[in-house]
């Protein structure tokens, strides 16, 4: 009789045992620490640091801009991985693969960071002439170039090489040109040797690529709306557009997209 | 023997019951790390929104705290400008 009962006694420990080790379980974790750089100047490299516990493999997934959902663009089994978007931005993130689950890293972004059109005034009018990216939020913002303090903060500015600002045509200079600028107000300082492009038809595509003769000290602005590509001198490519034209007050309006993976020179927003 | 036969209908239902609930909280678990992906873009674009709203008001107080403009100079006279280069 006391056997009969110790019979469904082990079995339900057994049954314990293999409730708790036999059933699927959260045994994985996701990629950490995912990071976005320029492989060439059109395609982007993927690095991540890898979970405690292996993966089977790594699943990487991309969303271009307008597009509505990810899709795996590659699998890897190391920690990194080399993608070819065609000339598209998007978002990124990597799947850990554990049998049939996956965990997601993250999402990291090529798409160009916007900054609203703001106002941008000639060297001698009334108002900020200067433009510049910061180097963490990468939101464009103005400038005074009067003083020497925002040299390290100024990535183009208004001028018309000219005293006064009536004259006409106004131009997008790099910082550097300041001090000899005719408009006289800009001190001498480590104003930073940037470089923009010609004009640019289509502001979706890839911007230039940087060569000492796509990439200039200055363009004249001869039409509105204009295009420019900006390349930095610590190598990020940036985006302007030049709208707006009012030489009674002296300014022009400013808008732009920013690059904020360094040599990257993908632009489609 | 029924005893026996009861036992091993009770250990069935608690393995099937057993492996259900983790296979729940990993689709909660993976429905809520879905929003939160998606309240981290949003967040993004509000912080973006933000800063631009910052930038703005700045530049209006500048504005406003500035005299009526008086430009340097506004004779009109044809500019000569530098040397292009490419670089």
């Amino acid at each position: 009789m006391k056997k009969l009962y110790l019979i469904p006694a082990l079995l339900i420990a057994v049954g314990a045992v293999v409730l708790f080790t036999g059933c699927e379980d959260i045994i994985g974790d996701k990629p950490t620490n995912v990071i976005l750089s320029a492989a060439t100047d059109t395609s982007v490299m993927i690095t991540w640091a890898a979970p405690a516990t292996a993966p089977d493999k790594y699943l990487i997934y991309f969303k271009g801009v307008g597009q509505a959902s990810y899709a795996s663009v590659g699998e890897a089994t190391t920690t990194t991985f080399t993608h070819n978007p065609g000339g598209a931005t998007g978002k990124y993130f990597v799947a850990a693969k554990y049998g049939s689950d996956e965990y997601d890293s993250d999402v990291k972004s090529t798409e160009p960071i916007a900054t609203a059109s703001t106002s941008l005034s000639e060297l001698n009018a009334t108002g900020n002439s200067g433009y510049g990216w910061n180097r963490t939020s990468f939101a464009g913002t103005t400038y005074s170039m009067a003083e020497a303090a925002n040299a390290s903060a100024v990535d183009l500015y208004l001028t018309n090489f000219a005293a006064g600002f009536a004259a006409t045509p106004y131009n997008i200079a790099s910082p550097d040109m300041g001090p000899t600028d005719p408009g006289g107000v800009v001190p001498a300082g480590s104003w930073r040797v940037n470089a923009i492009s010609d004009p640019i038809t289509d502001p979706q595509l890839p911007l230039p690529k940087h060569t000492t003769t796509t990439y200039f000290n200055y363009i004249p602005l001869n039409a509105y709306p204009t295009y420019l590509a900006v390349y930095t001198a610590d190598g990020y490519y940036g985006l302007i557009k030049i709208d707006g034209l009012n030489t009674g007050a002296g300014t022009v309006t400013i808008e732009s997209r920013f690059q904020a993976v360094k040599g990257l020179r993908l632009i489609q927003h | 023997m029924k005893k026996l036969t009861i036992a091993l209908i009770l250990l069935a239902v608690i393995f099937i019951v057993g492996c259900q609930a983790p296979q729940d909280v990993k689709a909660e678990m993976d429905k809520q790390a879905e929003q939160i992906k998606m309240l981290e873009t949003k967040l993004a674009e509000h912080a973006t929104a933000f800063e631009q709203l910052k930038m703005d008001y700045e530049q209006h107080m500048v504005d406003l705290h500035k005299k009526t403009a008086t430009p340097t100079q506004t004779k009109t006279t044809t500019p000569q400008p530098p040397t292009r280069v490419g670089r």
